[in-house]
């Protein structure tokens, strides 16, 4: 039963939120679709993701480790995890812009919740964040005697990390919070980028220049090194940075080096937020939306 | 209980053209202030104060000229559009056929279209997966259903969305017009199908130009004209004002018999 008002209400966008989290089956099938259709009729099809993601960490991390003077064997695991946690994160961004413009001829012809193509997008990411997952494997196999050892280094001079340990588990309920949050990202910046076609170009400037500023390729010692004694604002640079505490939840056991809480607190907060957003976003514009599209 | 109510209900469009439709008038436009009237978003009232009340076992005919609004009203039942002023409550299972063109993915292929359709209208993987060999025989694609959308014409496109439609028991069924496309003897078997469905448990609204296939599948009508409903009563009354004449008057009493409009 679908009884459809006109205005804005709370019940209406829960509503929609609730029947697209019910609707597993319809996103996980289009999510996996976009996948198998991206490399349809290429030999090695998905596994493309996992290759174009090995060889750039692997050139990345060599370049980087022979700039930076830092060991190899921690500092290419260091990047690796970061790069692709940063490409989902990225995708959540770009790509969650465009949910809504690149769902444009089901929006108008089929009726569906919209979480519905959010969660496709989250979903297509977090397939994608699998294949990529295997570099990691490969990537922890080939290290794993660097990363295991307690009081191992990512930059000469750096912090003493305290090695890979049980708390490898917390790297689930961390990817978990990351996707929540990836599926806010897609509701609230959907719903904007499909009433103001310049934020998708927005979002591509910045993200360009958010790659740089968040320690991916760079390992976050260096701040404390350069700056620590002035105690000047560049030290702020990351923990300013909402991306590198989402970041660190997620790669800090991944390649056992410290964890945080405080990472976490941040993230919960940016969580809570930004799902209130999304729903007043979706209050007040979620049956706009197959007007805009 | 299957049922449409439709209350003083409109739909109006903003148009966003390439200027309007960015953020520069939003921000700037407020700065300037002067210009207010001009970065305002000029709006197309497609439905204009619609009230509509359907109920089971209904199959009703929308005519109208082009650009009268059959389409809206069609999306405005199905819940895509969700009318600007107004209410309309809907009861029952949705499933709309609209431009085929745009609404299936012509790369992948038509199995994959009819999974991703069932889905939509609420369906599971392994209900769709036991309708597959129904639909296939059904729409007699046969080993077409394998290859990508693309290689298919109107009609089959017309036949796989009729397919699904018609396999997974929806009790409201809206179709566009488009349907038409399709071959005669696979519209009589279509028909069949359709007004069965409609018998069972459901509800038709069916927008279309073609008099022959109103006749097959509708008793009543709608006559849509400038967003507005002009007229709303018996498929024979409805389409001799539209017309300006009456369609049965010519034909033969088996005919009319068959459509039942004698009397």
């Amino acid at each position: 039963m679908t009884v459809v008002h006109a205005g804005r209400n709370f019940p209406a966008a829960i509503s929609d939120i609730r029947r697209g989290f019910g609707q597993r089956e319809l996103w996980a099938y289009l999510g996996w679709q976009d996948i198998k259709q991206r490399y349809r009729r290429s030999v090695i099809g998905p596994l493309w993701i996992t290759l174009s993601m090995a060889v750039t960490a692997a050139g990345l991390g060599l370049l980087y480790s022979q700039l930076f003077e830092t060991p190899i064997g921690t500092f290419l695991p260091y990047l690796t995890v970061g790069f692709i946690v940063w490409n989902f994160m990225l995708g959540c961004m770009t790509d969650g812009s465009d949910t809504f413009i690149s769902n444009e001829g089901l929006i108008k012809h089929l009726p569906a919740p919209l979480t519905v193509y959010a969660l496709r997008t989250v979903w297509r990411l977090t397939l994608m964040f699998a294949h990529n997952m295997l570099v990691y494997f490969a990537v922890l196999a080939i290290f794993f005697s660097d990363l295991v050892r307690d009081g191992y280094i990512l930059s000469s001079g750096g912090a003493l990390q305290p090695g890979l340990d049980w708390t490898i588990i917390t790297a689930v309920p961390a990817f978990v919070l990351i996707a929540v949050n990836g599926t806010w990202v897609a509701l609230l910046f959907g719903i904007i980028s499909t009433r103001y076609r310049d934020i998708p170009q927005v979002v591509n400037a910045l993200t360009q220049l958010l790659f740089f500023v968040t320690p991916i390729v760079w390992p976050v010692d260096i701040l404390a090194q350069k700056f620590k004694e002035t105690g000047s604002w560049q030290m702020l640079v990351a923990e300013l940075n909402p991306l590198y505490h989402f970041i660190q939840i997620l790669r800090a056991p991944l390649i056992g080096s410290e964890q945080s809480w405080h990472h976490w607190v941040v993230v919960l907060g940016i969580t809570v937020v930004g799902w209130a957003l999304a729903l007043l976003a979706m209050r007040n514009y979620r049956a706009r939306v197959s007007y805009w599209v | 209980m299957v049922n449409i109510e439709v209350a003083n209900a409109s739909v109006d469009f903003p148009i966003f053209d390439a200027k309007t439709r960015s953020l520069k008038k939003a921000v700037l436009g407020k700065v300037g202030g002067k210009i207010g009237t001009e970065a305002r978003v000029p709006i197309i009232e497609a439905l204009h104060d619609i009230s509509l009340s359907l109920k089971e076992g209904d199959r009703v005919a929308l005519v109208g000229h082009n650009g009268a609004g059959k389409s809206t009203l069609l999306r405005l039942l199905s819940g895509i559009y969700e009318p600007t002023k107004g209410t309309a409550r809907i009861n029952g299972k949705i499933a709309p056929v609209f431009d085929l063109a745009v609404g299936m993915d012509p790369e992948i292929s038509g199995l994959e279209n009819i999974m991703i359709r069932g889905l939509f209208l609420g369906m599971t993987r392994k209900e769709m997966e036991d309708r597959v060999e129904d639909i296939s025989q059904f729409t007699e694609l046969g080993d077409y259903l394998h290859l990508p959308l693309r290689t298919y014409s109107t009609g089959m496109r017309v036949r796989l969305a009729l397919g699904v439609v018609t396999s997974i028991d929806p009790e409201i069924l809206l179709l566009d017009e488009g349907i038409g496309a399709v071959d005669a003897a696979f519209m009589a078997k279509a028909r069949d199908r359709l007004v069965d469905l409609v018998r069972r448990s459901g509800m038709l609204v069916f927008a279309s130009h073609s008099d022959d296939l109103l006749f097959e599948l509708c008793d009543t009508a709608i006559w849509m004209d400038e967003g507005r409903v002009k007229m709303h009563g018996s498929l024979r009354e409805v389409l001799t004002a539209y017309k300006g004449r009456d369609p049965f008057e010519h034909m033969s009493t088996e005919t009319l018999e068959r459509l039942g409009q004698t009397g």
